[in-house]
């Protein structure tokens, strides 16, 4: 048995999830595997400046504080190099997030950017940025692709839905909330992008632009699901 | 009992099966069902395949559960003797469905459409109110799968009987209820969460036969979580899960 939601090209031939298989606990194991042998996999693989893995990096406190928390671990670790903090440009306008009534042209990578870091700088949840979270989650999972841009936000993508890093900062941003909120939505959100993410291979898992950023938000997501399953009574011993 | 002013609008799927044999064995019968065609061998959302081996259950809210989810539709409508008309297409938002709509003569019309088909404005503006029966306790689990959410999140199962707007899962509620865990998990998606729709189903029909007029225990269907299809390794979290929360 193997995990089978990853093997073709997702972004190509999205997933559509319905009436999916039951396979048994060997499922879980199976996925758990995979997931920890993608994890051993960034072992190896440098991370280049880049805003998505300076996020991640951000990030990994939080979700090593929510693993304390809950009783678990998060399995990150960053390879050391010469990975250094990178000043983010316009830090100021990247930590605005518009208005809802705002509607104009959405630029995705910075609307995902401007909402992680409303959650390393603030509360991350109320009306803006809930707003804006439940129009990105619904573009993802209506076609499973994230566009460069929005034209009327959030509806009419515009641009690739190619560029990787957005789908990590989407993962990261998921991460981010069910820490904050425990909402199984996020979790949900959460998994799909990193199945998206991994289906790429290569361009995903070898690619240093956004290693610390598939780092952080795979750990992140073995220790939520982890979590879940022991809270559940379900012992997955892989 | 036939209900003159309440026909079905039924695509070929477990959820129709289980609501018209709640509806033979609660006499409850619809005047007309208006049915959905298979226009390819490829199985459609939400049919079922395999058999039922119901296990009585002493629980009344699984009266609905004893149903054959792979039994062809126009057997139950003809052994029923209610009559039906094969739409000419199985697209509910076709024009020539939305015109044979507007012409039907009962006002409410049973919504249970393939898997993830939404009706559209055209078909919301025949003037029919659509009854719908959502597979989770409004207003808090709207969209998708959220049967299994809540089995999560609460260690139980919801159904919420609506009629149909243009916003998902915000409609009018005429009624609600919660259901203990699924006696067997795995039959979930073709058999409990049929069966918990079909028994809603059939309590906010009767309610109706009795009170003569459609009354609403949840007139602002408004707030609540929007869920997505949910993904298959939390759905195997609430299907093998021990206890909630």
């Amino acid at each position: 048995m193997s995990y089978s939601y990853c093997q073709a090209d997702l972004l190509v031939s999205p997933n559509r999830y319905m009436y999916s298989r039951f396979e048994g606990l060997g499922f879980l194991q199976d996925y758990e595997a995979m997931r920890r042998a993608c994890l051993r996999a960034l072992d190896s693989v440098a991370a280049k400046h880049s805003i998505c893995n300076l996020l991640a990096r951000r990030a990994a406190p939080v979700f090593e504080e929510w693993a304390k928390r809950n009783g678990c671990e998060v399995e990150l670790s960053f390879p050391k190099g010469d990975f250094c903090e990178l000043m983010v440009e316009n830090d100021a306008a990247l930590m605005s997030l518009p208005d809802p009534v705002f509607n104009g042209p959405i630029d995705t990578a910075k609307l995902l950017q401007a909402l992680i870091i409303d959650h390393l700088e603030n509360a991350g949840v109320g009306k803006v940025p809930d707003y804006w979270w439940k129009k990105i989650v619904q573009r993802f999972e209506v076609s499973k692709r994230m566009f460069e841009r929005y034209a009327r936000p959030v509806r009419d993508g515009e641009g690739s839905h190619e560029k990787i890093s957005i789908y990590v900062s989407l993962a990261t941003l998921a991460a981010l909330r069910y820490c904050k909120t425990g909402s199984l939505i996020a979790l949900n959100t959460l998994i799909k992008v990193i199945d998206t993410l991994l289906s790429l291979r290569e361009r995903s898992i070898s690619n240093q632009e956004i290693s610390d950023g598939m780092r952080t938000v795979l750990a992140a997501e073995l220790a939520f699901v982890g979590a879940l399953m022991k809270s559940r009574g379900i012992a997955c011993a892989a | 009992m036939l209900l003159e002013t309440v026909g079905m609008l039924a695509a070929d799927t477990s959820r129709s099966r289980a609501y018209l044999r709640a509806l033979v064995r609660n006499d409850l019968l619809p005047s007309h069902a208006y049915v959905l065609p298979l226009a390819s061998n490829k199985p459609l959302p939400g049919q079922g395949s395999g058999s039922n081996q119901f296990t009585p259950i002493a629980e009344d809210c699984w009266s609905e559960a004893d149903f054959d989810p792979a039994e062809p539709l126009e057997d139950i409508l003809r052994t029923a003797d209610i009559a039906y008309t094969e739409l000419p297409s199985e697209n509910i938002n076709s024009p020539a469905v939305v015109e044979v709509l507007r012409s039907a003569c009962q006002p409410v019309l049973i919504y249970s459409g393939y898997g993830g088909a939404l009706l559209g404005k055209d078909a919301l503006a025949t003037g029919k109110m659509f009854l719908h029966v959502h597979g989770g306790y409004l207003p808090d689990y709207k969209g998708s799968t959220t049967n299994y959410y809540s089995l999560i999140t609460e260690n139980r199962l919801g159904a919420s009987a609506l009629f149909l707007n243009e916003e998902i899962d915000s409609g009018p509620v005429l009624l609600r209820k919660t259901f203990p865990p699924a006696p067997d998990r795995l039959a979930i998606d073709h058999v409990y969460d049929s069966a918990a729709r079909a028994k809603v189903l059939v309590l906010a029909l009767r309610r109706y036969v009795e009170r003569g007029v459609w009354e609403f225990s949840l007139p602002d269907n408004k707030g609540g979580e929007t869920f997505y299809i949910i993904h298959p390794v939390l759905k195997h979290i609430a299907i093998l899960g021990k206890h909630g929360k």
